[in-house]
């Protein structure tokens, strides 16, 4: 019951929601509530004169006032609220007016005073003024026309008059006056707002303005590499954008718990570098070293009374100072201190804009420092590779060398030799021919020898280099192979060679030719030099791209425990040592030579039967193709 | 047939077996012990060589020197010139090829083939015998 009363009352003084200001709405309730109260009553009032007529003139003031208070209520409900106000005061005015001069009722002049009131309440100051000077003329009209009425005398109606008067006017200029007050209130509060913004937007601006010089400082910093470069253009840039008197960068040297100056704005900057200014961390006094040990930034505003300020005879005019730490990467890297000639120079704002960049300078120089030691590791790897390949050259020269003054005399040995041996420089007896045979052989020997430890030092340090050509033909390197063994078995009738392949079908390949042509030749002649009877066979197959060549001997094979052993340089086995002859490295040196042309070379043998040997060699690999033109681009 | 060969080498057992082999040979030689004025000296020469043998390691202009001013000279188009060198490994007869040499020879000269690959020379071959 309560509850549904509280709802129906809410509803019938709600709100028109067009009217946004509080003071407003209140307003409008008001009056709302005002009419929600006198609506019923007059109901009832104007039910009760015409139920229960008293009789003479019958009075129509009752249901005039019900009938504006409907309009006035209807009018505030739509959410006019000042017009509604004013509708019923000057309506209600206007009726009670008539009212007086219709039935000469003066007490209808009293209500008049009410209706004042509620004016003074509810309506501005001019409508007030307005509905007093129509009032006060109604009543000297009142006082002209209408013969005294009872029980109001004129004396009283003029004291009263002059009285509610009085009253109302001081009343009303008493409002007037708080009014203006509440205005001029206001209007100061305004100008406070709009100083205030004012003030703020300078305030921005400022800031704005620090932050875009510290953003020009860290942008143009960034880019720099070289640490002493940077150190200076931290220095020289941050004095100029923040228009300081000096700047400094110290940087933190770690082991020497230190803050070293490394650099400074101006001359003075340098001169000060070339004194040296290097602060121990634990020193007392110095901002310098105050803002390194705790990590943040120290700022003496007045130099003058700040005990831990240290004046520099070389910058006679700081007045003011500030350190700030630069960390990266929760390191300490250095201190950015900066000086001014004018007294509490450094705001929050400046300080703040300065401790960013400040953080922003700290990465650069770690960047710097890192690229520092990267570039020195870099250096140091350049140097030691241009050592090596000085070391590598030296000794490729040195080989070159030592095989050209070798060949040189032995030139000279064999070919002498040579020419007595043949009898050309006057009769040689058998005794003699073969002594000079078995010093042409030696030579000979030496020779194979040279050219094999050549190789084999060249093998070892890995130097080897072939001389890849295109479409070598096999075959006509197989026939000078075929030549020579057939030679070299010319005193060896128990043994036959045979060929087992279609010279036809053998197709060109890429290789150094020399080097093939020696992998062939050592497999041949060794099975020449140690077959006694029996048979050499040379068989070649293509397979995958691969030129598979198989030497087969029937000599005296090799003991398993030897077969690794015969490729390691200066190793023979037992076999070949007993047969004498050789350098112990032609088997070692073929299979490099395979192994770099990308094949490969092995072996089989049982003692007694006789040994075979496998080479397999790339027809025409990639990585060889690759080599002839970087042959034939040098 | 007979030939004129030119044959430059500073060590002097090598100027002397070439001289025997050429004797043997019945070909004409003639030999410098060095490179100074070596065009001048050329020129001086009759007939034209057919052959030119060429040290590498010859003072003051080295194989390759010779090389390159005997190319420069229309009148020597005709020449065969020939690397006879100690120096056999895979990069310097790699480099004799690439500079224009007509062949090379390695040293010690094998002297059953020494007279094959002169005769292979002046039929107007190539010749690249080094070991």
């Amino acid at each position: 019951m309560k509850q549904t009363f509280k709802n129906f009352w809410n509803s019938v003084t709600a709100v028109h929601p067009s009217i946004q200001d509080v003071e407003e709405r209140g307003y409008s309730k008001l009056l709302a509530m005002l009419f929600s109260y006198l609506i019923p009553v007059f109901t009832l009032v104007v039910l009760r004169s015409l139920l229960f007529p008293t009789g003479g003139t019958p009075t129509i003031l009752a249901p005039m006032l019900f009938v504006l208070m409907l309009v006035a209520y209807v009018i505030n409900h739509q959410g006019y609220s000042k017009v509604s106000a004013n509708l019923w005061i000057f309506g209600t005015a206007a009726i009670v007016t008539n009212e007086a001069f219709m039935h000469n009722t003066s007490y209808m002049l009293l209500v008049l005073f009410l209706i004042f009131m509620q004016a003074v309440l509810l309506l501005s100051i001019r409508s007030v003024s307005i509905l007093g000077i129509l009032s006060l003329i109604a009543l000297a009209l009142y006082a002209v026309t209408q013969p005294p009425a009872l029980p109001i005398s004129p004396t009283f109606s003029i004291f009263f008059f002059v009285l509610g008067g009085t009253i109302l006017i001081a009343f009303t200029n008493y409002r007037a006056k708080i009014e203006a007050e509440q205005r001029q209130e206001l209007l100061n509060a305004n100008e406070a707002l709009r100083q205030s913004e004012a003030s703020l937007e300078q305030r921005v601006k400022e800031r704005t303005r620090d932050l875009e010089l510290a953003i020009g400082v860290s942008r143009q910093i960034t880019t720099i590499l070289d640490q002493d470069q940077l150190l200076k253009a931290i220095a020289d840039q941050t004095k100029e954008a923040f228009h300081l008197y000096h700047v400094s960068v110290f940087t933190y040297q770690e082991k020497q718990q230190q803050m070293m100056l490394a650099a400074g704005s101006g001359e003075t900057g340098e001169k000060m570098r070339e004194l040296g200014y290097d602060f121990p961390l634990h020193l007392e006094k110095g901002l310098v070293p105050h803002a390194g040990r705790t990590r943040t930034s120290i700022l003496a505003n007045d130099v003058s009374t700040n005990p831990t300020h240290t004046p520099n005879p070389l910058l006679p005019q700081t007045r003011a100072e500030l350190a700030v730490p630069m960390i990266a990467n929760n390191t300490l890297i250095g201190v950015l201190d900066l000086q001014s000639d004018s007294v509490n120079y450094f705001s929050d704002d400046i300080v703040r804009v300065i401790s960013m960049l400040a953080e922003q300078l700290a990465i650069a120089v770690e960047n710097a420092t890192l690229f520092d030691e990267v570039e020195t590791a870099r250096r140091e790897q350049v140097a030691v590779a241009e050592k090596l390949r000085a070391v590598d050259n030296m000794k490729s020269q040195f080989l070159a060398s030592m095989s050209h003054e070798l060949r040189t005399p032995l030139n000279a040995i064999l070919n002498f030799t040579k020419f007595v041996q043949t009898g050309m420089l006057g009769p040689v007896n058998d005794k003699q021919k073969d002594a000079l045979n078995k010093t042409i052989g030696s030579g000979k020997h030496l020779l194979a020898l040279i050219n094999d430890v050549l190789d084999i030092t060249k093998i070892e340090s890995d130097m080897l280099n072939l001389f890849v050509e295109e479409d070598v033909s096999l075959s006509e390197e197989l026939e000078s192979i075929v030549a020579t063994a057939e030679t070299l078995l010319s005193e060896k009738p128990e043994v036959k060679f045979v060929g087992d392949y279609e010279a036809e079908l053998i197709p060109d390949i890429v290789c150094d030719k020399r080097r093939v042509r020696q992998i062939l030749l050592n497999l041949v002649s060794n099975a020449c030099k140690f077959t006694e009877e029996g048979q050499i066979t040379l068989s070649i197959r293509i397979e995958n791209e691969m030129v598979n060549i198989v030497v087969k001997d029937t000599g005296p094979g090799i003991p398993a425990e030897d077969h690794e052993l015969i490729f390691e340089p200066f190793r023979q086995s037992h076999a070949g040592m007993t047969n004498g002859g050789g350098t112990g490295l032609g088997l070692p040196i073929a299979r490099r030579l395979a192994e770099a042309h990308g094949g490969s070379l092995a072996m089989e043998s049982v003692v007694g039967q006789g040994t075979t040997f496998f080479v397999t060699l790339p027809v025409a690999s990639a990585k060889l193709l690759d080599m002839t033109k970087m042959g034939k681009a040098s | 047939m007979k030939a004129a060969f030119l044959y430059v080498e500073d060590d002097t057992l090598s100027r002397e077996i070439m001289q025997m082999m050429m004797e043997c040979l019945e070909q004409s030689l003639v030999t410098f012990e060095d490179s100074h004025n070596f065009m001048a000296r050329v020129e001086k020469l009759t007939p034209v060589p057919h052959v030119i043998l060429l040290d590498i390691h010859v003072p003051p202009h080295n194989g390759f020197e010779m090389l390159e001013m005997l190319r420069l000279n229309p009148a020597y188009k005709e020449c065969r010139i020939i690397a006879l060198t100690a120096s056999v490994m895979n990069e310097e007869i790699e480099r004799l090829r690439n500079s224009g040499f007509d062949g090379a020879i390695g040293k010690p000269l094998d002297f059953e083939q020494f007279p094959l690959l002169l005769e292979r020379l002046l039929h107007g071959d190539e010749v690249w015998h080094i070991s």
